[in-house]
């Protein structure tokens, strides 16, 4: 059988169809990073940003001797205004060199958050290395915040991990730490000693301990998010608002129990 | 000015290694801090042991921080401040930037942690220390515990301690580090 390979536009970008050719999808994914590339299942093809057409043509020309020319599109990369509801922000991994967590929404994984986007959303302080589980961080607050500030988030963070409600490993135990965390910052005068022992660790010359996988403390929510649309994602620059999704006057919530094949619902 | 990373019984980072706590959430426990001078002159051998001010004032420390575990955070000052943790103050070495120590701990400035400065000297600048001290709501108690003949720098201590409404003691003798240091403790 000889090989083939067609670009065409679509409303996503560009559609590759080919035969199947291992050394031809080893480039595809080595040379494209995950974020601007899917596979249609159904339909044996993959879409790609339209950033990546060229790249295309000559891994064509190198694993399918074929030759193919990107069809012309206009596609539209300015940064974009999006709420959407997030039914659940998956893990944290690592991608074609990259941190980044897939957000299921709308029916798909159709958004992207890089890992420092969400570092910067919840505050994780890179000045304060050496607290592994800074206090402010596990409550996904800045220190700078209000006490106000301080109990929302508490509260929030307290109906995701309730061991009643989310059955993720380790929800207990994140739980707890939420509980202390809110203990020592919900009080002002504990708030203050905390916050002199933060900047008199910060400045020891102790060796930084390097956190492996961090992990965002929360799973769902109402976001306002800027960004650019690709392949039929949306690729978050910037967390402007993380709200609850409420509705009639019952708050969402999700979780992932270990050995599930998808994340379970649950309005509180 | 190397930091020392020493670790002594009953210090904030003792706890954290036996808690798993971190050390900002170890400080919670603490008292009060204690600054201690580590210019060059504590390295002076004049205690009654023949040892120098610098290891009387360690052992001392390492004392008070073993009877009243997380209660004590240990900033050396010499050139620079910094925070010892494991509660053994930097070896002696540098002149006596008192400014900069006070400076250091301002953070806690009108808290209710004690604020303890241990001296065997005079500051680099008399001025610029004072000036700095002005602007405490905290009260700044001073030890002195050098030589029993040098006027000036007790007199400069006790100085520092009345313009913040703090006290001023010396050690009895080099070697009596303790008895100041727990008076100032236990007090409210």
């Amino acid at each position: 059988m000889s090989n083939f390979c067609t670009i065409t536009a679509c409303r996503e970008g560009l559609q590759i169809a080919s035969n199947y050719h291992p050394d031809f999808v080893a480039a595809l994914k080595r040379e494209i990073p995950s974020s601007f590339r899917k596979f249609d299942g159904t339909n044996k093809i993959w879409v790609i940003s339209p950033r990546y057409g060229r790249l295309v043509t000559e891994l064509a020309s190198q694993h399918l001797g074929v030759a193919v020319r990107v069809p012309q599109i206009n596609y539209n990369l300015s940064t974009i205004t999006k709420i959407f509801d997030l039914e659940y922000l998956g893990q944290v991994k690592e991608r074609d060199g990259e941190n980044s967590a897939f957000g299921y929404e709308n029916g798909g994984w159709n958004v992207v958050f890089s890992e420092n986007v969400l570092k910067n959303w919840f505050c994780v302080d890179e000045q304060y290395p050496n607290e592994a589980s800074n206090l402010y961080a596990v409550l996904g607050v800045s220190k700078h915040a209000s006490d106000a500030e301080v109990k929302t988030a508490f509260r929030r963070m307290a109906r995701q991990w309730h061991p009643d409600v989310c059955k993720e490993p380790g929800a207990v135990e994140q739980f707890l730490k939420i509980k202390q965390a809110y203990e020592t910052v919900g009080d002002p005068q504990q708030r203050q000693k905390y916050d002199i022992g933060l900047q008199f660790a910060s400045m020891t010359e102790q060796k930084k301990e390097v956190i492996d996988i961090w992990k965002p403390p929360l799973r769902c929510g109402r976001i306002e998010a800027e960004g650019t649309q690709e392949v039929g994602r949306f690729i978050v620059s910037k967390i402007i608002r993380w709200d609850d999704i409420v509705i009639n006057g019952l708050t969402y919530t999700s979780f992932w129990k270990y050995g599930d094949d998808m994340f379970t619902r649950r309005w509180i | 000015m190397k930091q020392n990373n020493a670790i002594v019984p009953g210090s904030i980072q003792s706890l954290c290694q036996q808690t798993g706590a971190s050390i900002a959430e170890s400080f919670l426990n603490a008292d009060a801090i204690v600054m201690v001078d580590t210019s060059g002159s504590m390295e002076a051998h004049d205690s009654v042991d023949g040892k120098s001010r610098y290891e009387v004032a360690c052992r001392e420390l390492a004392e008070i921080q073993k009877d009243n575990p997380g209660k004590i955070a240990v900033v050396s000052f010499s050139d620079y401040a910094t925070f010892n943790p494991g509660g053994v103050p930097n070896q002696p070495n540098g002149m006596t930037a008192m400014d900069k120590a006070l400076n250091f701990v301002k953070i806690a400035d009108g808290t209710n942690i004690k604020l303890i400065l241990i001296s065997d000297g005079m500051p680099n600048s008399e001025e610029s220390t004072l000036r700095v001290a002005k602007t405490f709501k905290s009260k700044i108690h001073t030890i002195y515990i050098g030589s029993e003949t040098d006027q000036l720098g007790r007199k400069f201590l006790e100085k520092l301690a009345m313009l913040t409404g703090g006290e001023s003691s010396k050690s009895v003798k080099p070697g009596m580090l303790g008895d100041p240091m727990k008076t100032l403790l236990l007090k409210g």
